[in-house]
């Protein structure tokens, strides 16, 4: 069977193989211009879903991220002052044992007495950090400020386990919560009123008191306050751990995400090279086929 | 003995042969970039022989009278031409979808940064922003732009989705109005081919003409075609009769008219009569359209959903918390429309949060007689935790949103494959066709050469013949004798 050709059918084929061969370059373009193997969901439909879905997790983590930043820096503020509260209850605790000693005159008394009004100023001071403009030691009541002073005796106004509002939880990560504050009336409230009970002592020169109930007290303070402090210590360290699996999961996540919808660039950038080989041939073949013709032969 | 004139007559036959083969050759190469064309051959059969008489014997035997050219006919295959007609409704159908689901696709503008899924992830995340600090009135307000950024973005997406129906169902339209008129020249064509015919002539050009249209016409729509028999004579009398899923559109040269209803039955598409008679429409540019709406409207239902469950759950969690200012039980979104009016159109953030942002419900209701504090960011981060939620059958918020956009994606790539794919066997029958019936234009100037040889020797063959008429007309009978 002899097998014909018609011109239109050649003129047909000719502007298909240019047409596809085209479109196979304009696709590596594609590609190569946005750096990404999915332009469309019809790309790739289950890649699409599966990119759409890591950078949905990708955005929660960096969410994560920043929240961890915001409980670490709270936290970081709030063992902060409660260090500071430490070292005032150890100067407090020498300034006792120094007025526990009978032999003092009263000159000096007076000048510790007036040390430990200082030291009182100054935890009153700490007890009302604020992280920004939120007092961080109100439990939820953060623009109430936390410990007030009336004539020698002290208030807590802040958020308590009673009211339910004394503690701040931040959602570190999915479906989990930290705490990131102590109350002021857990560490501060006690640490004030036992020194408030020493400068009195102090004043009236009670020593067996100080001696016996005044340095004990203090002794508890302290032991609180550490308690605290380490407490709020060990969540650092819980967040800064939390942040660095952030971290690993980000860079997952993102590999992922690249593999999935990242175009492979060197791949790409072959399959447009030969694309525009086969576009040339395709031009070239065309252009010398369609100058043969019988008409060339007539006179 | 033959005339005198005999060799004339023979070569003058073979002169007005040539003449119209090259005529035809002629109109082949004018043809030959028209579509639906198919070359014309011309069909020559000797001359009826003339007996010469005998005196021994019966006859001496039988003289050649030139030739006859008895008809012009086209070369052309119909059976490809029903295939090529079934599977150019498919092709167009394929394609139909996916230019339409291709918009459908650019509607949701996904992959981007400002995608409804980045949207919905920048709103859940500015909850858990809000969390951190739930008095800080900045980030009340950058929430609030954050959630009309969203229901911007889903006003967007259903009005770039609902404006394709309208313009679908006027193609529709347009679609079936073009049929009904192809129907009807398809028919005139009929009833002149079949006169032609029946006159004893070869209507090729307007048997091509026909072929030309029914191929428009299966573009549009999917098409039954029959050869009509004369009941008379049990004979095929020329007329092609064509079927639109049993409706009978032409018969013979008449037509009916397919009706202009468009309607769906047992999920079949398809137009109903006045009468209420259903006709299935299952493939061409028509069920491409009537496929791609229905499609759209699914989409449409899905992000309608997706709406209206983010709209009902916000506002369940927002209803359960309190506002800086112990405000409770505000909407953050507008109450949703009821169901199937277009939740995605409608979706808007409650204008009095906007201008009172305090009255985001961050903290959880405490306990009577609790006031609620403001560092309390518990209900923030229950919204927050909305995004991972199956809020709908097994799917979230995003989940639903991914899949929805993958669905769209899916569909699409389907139909661009199928339309590739059908593409392919269209073109390999076109080129079978047109390997038939299609102009090679070097077979044509070969044809063009060897008429114009043949006319030349027949030309000379009557010059020849002529000379010997001279002889005997001039030459005999006269005075003088042959020769000088």
């Amino acid at each position: 069977m002899s097998v014909r050709v018609s011109t239109l059918q050649m003129t047909n084929y000719a502007i298909y193989s240019v047409n596809q061969t085209a479109y196979n370059i304009q696709n590596a373009q594609l590609q190569l211009d946005s750096g990404l193997s999915i332009n469309q969901p019809s790309d790739n439909p289950t890649g699409m879903d599966q990119a759409l879905t890591l950078k949905q997790q990708s955005a929660q983590i960096n969410q994560y991220s920043s929240i961890l930043n915001q409980a670490n820096s709270y936290l970081t503020t709030g063992e902060t002052a409660l260090g500071g509260l430490t070292s005032l209850i150890r100067q407090s605790q020498a300034l006792a044992i120094q007025a526990a000693n009978g032999t003092l005159d009263s000159a000096t008394r007076l000048s510790i007495s007036q040390q430990i009004g200082d030291i009182i100023n100054q935890v009153v001071s700490l007890a009302n950090t604020r992280y920004g403009n939120n007092y961080i030691f109100s439990g939820q009541r953060t623009s109430t400020q936390p410990i007030v002073t009336s004539s020698n005796s002290f208030a807590y106004q802040g958020g308590t386990s009673a009211t339910g509002d004394a503690n701040i939880n931040l959602e570190i990560s999915q479906n989990q919560s930290i705490t990131v504050n102590a109350t002021a009336d857990k560490v501060f409230l006690p640490a004030l009123q036992n020194l408030q009970q020493l400068q009195n002592d102090v004043g009236f020169g009670a020593l067996s008191n100080i001696s016996n109930a005044d340095l004990a007290n203090l002794q508890n303070t302290l032991n609180t306050t550490l308690t605290s402090q380490a407490d709020m210590g060990a969540k650092i360290q819980q967040v800064q751990a939390a942040a660095q699996q952030n971290t690993l999961s980000q860079e997952n996540v993102t590999s992922f995400l690249s593999q999935v919808e990242d175009a492979n660039i060197p791949q790409v950038s072959i399959q447009l090279q030969s694309a525009q080989t086969a576009y040339q041939a395709a031009l070239a073949a065309n252009s010398k086929l369609f100058q043969m013709s019988m008409l060339n032969y007539f006179p | 003995m033959p005339s005198t004139f005999f060799g004339l007559q023979i070569g003058s036959s073979a002169l007005s042969a040539n003449q119209t083969a090259l005529d035809v050759t002629s109109n082949n190469i004018s043809n030959m970039n028209t579509a639906g064309y198919s070359r014309q051959q011309v069909n020559l059969t000797e001359g009826t022989p003339y007996t010469l008489p005998g005196i021994g014997s019966p006859m001496l035997g039988q003289l050649g009278t030139g030739v006859d050219l008895t008809s012009v006919t086209r070369i052309r295959n119909q059976y490809i031409d029903q295939n090529i007609w079934s599977s150019t409704s498919d092709q167009s159908a394929q394609n139909t979808l996916t230019t339409e689901l291709t918009q459908a696709q650019n509607a949701f503008g996904e992959p981007s940064t400002s995608g409804l899924s980045a949207q919905l992830n920048n709103f859940f995340n500015a909850f858990s922003t809000l969390s951190a600090n739930p008095q800080d009135m900045g980030l009340r307000t950058t929430l609030l732009d954050t959630a009309q950024s969203l229901t911007s973005q889903f006003h967007s997406v259903s009005n770039a989705l609902t404006s394709l129906g309208p313009q679908i169902n006027q193609q529709i339209g347009a679609k079936l109005g073009q049929v009904n008129q192809l129907a009807s020249q398809i028919a005139t064509l009929n009833g002149q081919i079949e006169q032609s015919l029946a006159s004893g002539q070869t209507p090729n050009d307007l048997m091509d003409q026909r072929g030309q249209m029914i191929t428009q016409l299966s573009q549009l729509v999917g098409v039954q075609t029959t050869n009509e028999t004369n009941p008379v004579t049990g004979q095929t009398d020329g007329a092609i009769n064509i079927n639109v899923g049993g409706f009978a559109l032409v018969q013979g040269s008449g037509t009916n008219a397919l009706p202009t209803t468009t309607s769906t039955h047992n999920g079949v598409f398809g137009v109903t009569t006045a009468s209420g008679t259903f006709v299935p429409v299952q493939s061409g540019q028509l069920y491409g359209l009537m496929k791609a709406n229905s499609l759209i409207t699914g989409y449409q239902n899905r992000l309608d959903t997706l709406a209206s469950t983010l709209i009902t759950q916000v506002n369940s969690i927002q209803s359960t918390g309190a506002g800086l200012d112990g405000s409770t039980g505000i909407n953050f979104f507008n109450a949703p429309p009821p169901p199937g009016t277009g939740a995605a159109a409608d979706i808007t953030v409650n204008p009095q949060l906007i201008s009172n942002p305090a009255q985001i419900a961050a903290a959880t209701l405490p306990a009577p007689p609790a006031t609620p504090a403001p560092g309390n960011g518990d209900n923030a981060t229950a919204m927050f935790n909305l995004a991972n939620q199956t809020v709908l059958g097994s799917d979230t918020i995003g989940s639903y949103y991914n899949n929805t956009v993958a669905q769209v994606g899916s569909d699409t790539q389907t139909y661009q494959n199928l339309s590739n794919n059908t593409q392919q066997v269209l073109l390999q029958m076109q080129n079978q066709q047109s390997s038939i019936s299609g102009v090679n234009m070097d077979e044509e100037l070969t044809k063009m050469l060897q008429y114009q040889r043949s006319y030349e020797a027949a030309a000379r063959v009557v010059d020849t013949a002529d000379t010997f008429v001279s002889i005997v007309i001039n030459n005999l009978g006269s005075s003088s004798p042959i020769g000088p």
